[in-house]
């Protein structure tokens, strides 16, 4: 939206008006102000007041949207019993779908040839039941994935997201779909990914301990989970983008800052012996 | 006017060095256009620095930084056929570009003011409503 912006007005906010005759011939100008000495002003009517830039940034409206636009893009929240497909029609970019029967809310983010795009916004967290793994204090990926799987957990994009690989027991197919990220020792280290990655993060302790953290990067604030069911459970904190996980003494944070992952492990921090990264795509 | 505009040089000479006054003096004027920019709805992105001190030297980022903040105020608002274009860069600043620049601050400022004159208030028209053509 935009506002009049005029260049013919007087200091105290008289207006330029054109006076005409019948022919449409310019007599002469006027400047014309209200002097009707108000006792309420009233609301200024303006972009300011009726469309601004972060109100239509909010609404997913860009370009030059008008009021119209922005109750237009409020009206259109698609539903459906099931997750969307790449068929599942919208009407635009950003509009919403949510699924009536789990809950999870979508946010179509690409429209190509009568291919669409959806992109899980929220509501497929990991969950507390999540905590019922019970991997013991050597699990790997493969267990863990495995585990995810049989409690009906989810699929997996391959590293360049592209090719679903289902998790399945049994481990094969689905090592190679992830991207691992190395093995540190470092006191200090910092990657990124797209905001849609959920970060595996394991840290073992010699053998003896281990912490697996699910971060949804796709929520504001990483929802973490411990899946090993050793040490002890960490806090997440929903007013400060921030994750810190509490293993015995030994504490490693990960840190939300935009779309950064920083995990410094705090030295003389044994837990810091073997890092694996690890991040994938969650799909359906 | 604001102080803070009125503050603005546009007379800036050549063979005169460009201070920390002078990159504190448009910083401040930066934020200050940005708010008021704020308040008419309309959202820019810059990040003025204003705590310049005699001494410091600029990194090149920052140095891009001072321009874009100028093109972006610039490019908010449908500015006066005058208004002179935004430098590319501090690269070799001329005097005129600093003229330009504070040049601009002014000019965008006072076209925030007359967009505020300009404003209608609720109750003073109708849906439909004719008479003065705006």
């Amino acid at each position: 939206m935009k506002d009049r912006i005029p260049t013919k007005i007087l200091a105290n906010g008289a207006i330029r008006y054109g006076v005409y005759d019948d022919a449409g011939a310019l007599l002469r100008y006027e400047y014309i102000k209200l002097e009707d000495e108000p006792t309420e002003e009233g609301m200024p009517l303006g972009k300011a007041t009726l469309l601004p830039d972060d109100v239509a940034a909010t609404l997913g409206l860009s370009g030059n949207p008008q009021v119209k636009d922005a109750f237009k893009a409020l009206d259109v929240m698609l539903t459906g019993i099931t997750d969307p497909t790449t068929t599942t029609a919208a009407v635009r970019v950003g509009q919403r779908y949510l699924n009536t029967t789990n809950g999870t809310l979508w946010c179509c983010s690409a429209i190509s040839n009568g291919v669409y795009t959806w992109n899980l916004m929220a509501g497929k967290v990991p969950s507390a039941t999540a905590q019922a793994f019970n991997l013991g204090t050597n699990a790997d990926i493969v267990k863990i994935l495995n585990a995810i799987a049989s409690a009906g957990g989810w699929d997996i994009l391959n590293a360049n997201g592209s090719t679903i690989v289902p998790i399945s027991r049994g481990g094969t197919g689905f090592s190679h779909a992830l991207v691992q990220f190395g093995h540190f020792s470092s006191p200090s280290l910092a990657f990124s990914f797209p905001t849609d990655f959920v970060i595996l993060t394991f840290g073992y302790r010699t053998g003896t301990q281990g912490m697996v953290w699910f971060c949804d990067m796709r929520l504001y604030y990483p929802m973490m989970v411990q899946l090993a069911g050793v040490g002890t459970v960490s806090t997440t904190s929903a007013t400060s983008p921030r994750v810190e996980a509490t293993v015995n003494a030994n504490r490693t944070a990960l840190s939300w800052t935009g779309r950064t992952y920083d995990m410094p492990p705090i030295a003389g921090n044994d837990i810091d012996t073997y890092y694996n990264y690890y991040a994938f795509s969650l799909v359906g | 006017m604001s102080t803070i505009i009125d503050t603005l040089v546009t007379t800036h000479e050549a063979g005169v060095n460009y201070t920390a006054d002078d990159l504190n003096r448009v910083g401040t004027a930066v934020a200050y256009v940005r708010d008021r920019l704020v308040a008419v709805g309309i959202s820019v992105s810059v990040s003025p620095k204003t705590d310049w001190q005699t001494g410091n030297r600029p990194r090149d980022a920052q140095l891009a930084q001072y321009a874009a903040d100028i093109a972006t105020l610039r490019a908010a608002l449908a500015v006066y056929v005058s208004t002179p274009a935004a430098p590319a860069d501090m690269d070799s600043l001329t005097a005129a570009e600093a003229n330009d620049i504070e040049r601009i601050l002014a000019d965008v400022d006072g076209l925030i003011t007359k967009l505020m004159q300009a404003y209608r208030h609720s109750g003073m028209m109708y849906a439909g409503q004719g008479g003065l053509i705006a």
